[in-house]
């Protein structure tokens, strides 16, 4: 029988649950458990706890593997060298004189909404409002996955965001707005269909337009920043 | 043997433990995807000086910790910011209904997970997601056992809870 020095419901649940209970320390509990409402209580509890924290286990990403190949072969020595910097020295070498050109970096204090869903899609984190309001569009035609629709606030400019995903994990947001989101610093006014601009900040392509609704469309691919744009130019995304 | 490989080998089959551990100490893809490069990055520093564990996982495991603590976590924890990932999914259309339902749950499990207190996150991360013992946990988290064990049942209990489980009512 549990003494009552030895009687702590949560930490015999804990060993009992986790199997790490010796047999005759778990024939015992187990017997005890039938006359104690509180431990019988604290292991069902606890056996429900571990199956949905089991539930929640996750497969790395696809590539996360190589990319820790690459980074071990280009800086065998380095302990600290974040995973953006290691897509291979000519990539970034690139990236950089083609997405932070000497205007740009001369240029980087964004409109407080711009450089919101700038960081957004940077981190992939943002302050929720609650649901959205609109119907997201579909884009499973275009091989990108929606995992979330979220009302949220870029610096005041309330919005819907729509993130997407396409099979290699990359990400595209869409910002859809009641109200018009400011023009970015270096964009390029587009005026077929309406008003609008595309622009480059941080190393993310930005497309803006007015028409059917206003939307923001940001991605760090170039390539998943048309397909949803042109959805939402071809669909109505009111609110729903 | 090639250093290189010799690591690689060793310790890629614990990738999903730490992307596991990772995605449970910041809150974006992103930074979980570079706190898992960090870590073996860190490992295989620590590997070429000659310090090779007798057991990977949980040593990979409190790199993981470690860097995780020291260089994410005030970054990390922006008040009032939930990760895209743990807010309410909505599941594609051209999904089936099953994973429709499987989105949502993922999505609200992840959701939960957020909630609860880092300590017993941490210890239902290394014990019931990624499978270390009680006691690599206690190493790993630098923290007595019976303190694991009361954070891994707390977690639990507030895991099912949150989730709006119930306790099943015992038969007369």
């Amino acid at each position: 029988v549990i003494g009552r020095r030895t009687h702590d419901p949560e930490r015999s649940a804990a060993a009992y649950v986790s199997g790490e209970m010796r047999q005759r320390e778990r024939r015992r509990f187990e017997a005890h458990l039938l006359v104690c409402e509180e431990c019988w209580r604290e292991v069902s509890l606890g056996w429900r706890g571990r199956g949905r924290a089991e539930a929640s286990r996750e497969i790395a990403p696809a590539g996360l593997r190589d990319e820790i190949r690459a980074a071990l072969s280009i800086e065998p020595h380095s302990s600290r060298l974040p995973r953006r910097l290691v897509l291979g020295t000519t990539a970034v070498v690139l990236i950089v004189l083609s997405i932070f050109s000497a205007e740009e970096i001369r240029d980087r204090h964004q409109p407080p909404t711009i450089a919101a869903a700038v960081a957004a899609a940077h981190t992939e984190t943002l302050a929720s409002r609650g649901p959205s309001t609109r119907e997201p569009p579909d884009l499973s035609s275009q091989g990108l996955r929606l995992i979330m629709g979220e009302r949220v606030d870029l610096a005041g400019l309330t919005s819907d965001a729509f993130m997407y995903r396409d099979e290699a994990g990359e990400s595209v947001l869409l910002f859809v707005s009641g109200s018009p989101f400011p023009v970015a610093r270096g964009a390029t006014p587009r005026t077929a269909g309406g008003e609008g601009w595309r622009a480059q900040s941080e190393g993310m392509t930005l497309v803006c337009g007015d028409r059917p609704v206003n939307y923001l469309v940001i991605s760090e691919n170039p390539s998943l920043v048309g397909p949803v744009e042109h959805m939402i130019t071809t669909t109505n995304a009111s609110p729903a | 043997v090639d250093p290189h490989e010799d690591f690689l080998n060793s310790t890629m089959g614990a990738m999903d433990l730490v992307y596991n551990i990772a995605r449970r100490m910041v809150p974006g893809v992103e930074d979980a995807r570079d706190l898992v490069q960090e870590t073996y990055l860190a490992a295989f520093a620590a590997w070429t000086k000659g310090r090779k564990p007798d057991h990977v996982e949980p040593w990979l495991a409190t790199i993981c910790l470690n860097l995780g603590r020291s260089s994410y976590r005030r970054r990390s924890h922006r008040p009032q910011e939930v990760p895209l990932e743990s807010a309410r999914s909505i599941p594609d259309k051209s999904d089936p209904e099953r994973a429709a339902l499987a989105s949502l749950e993922a999505a609200a499990l992840h959701r939960a997970m957020w909630l609860i207190d880092e300590g017993q996150r941490m210890a239902i991360t290394l014990v019931d997601i990624v499978g270390l013992s009680t006691a690599e946990a206690a190493a790993a988290m630098k923290t007595p056992r019976g303190t694991v064990l009361s954070r891994l049942h707390r977690g639990r209990r507030s895991l099912a809870l949150l989730l709006g489980d119930q306790v099943k009512e015992r038969e007369p």
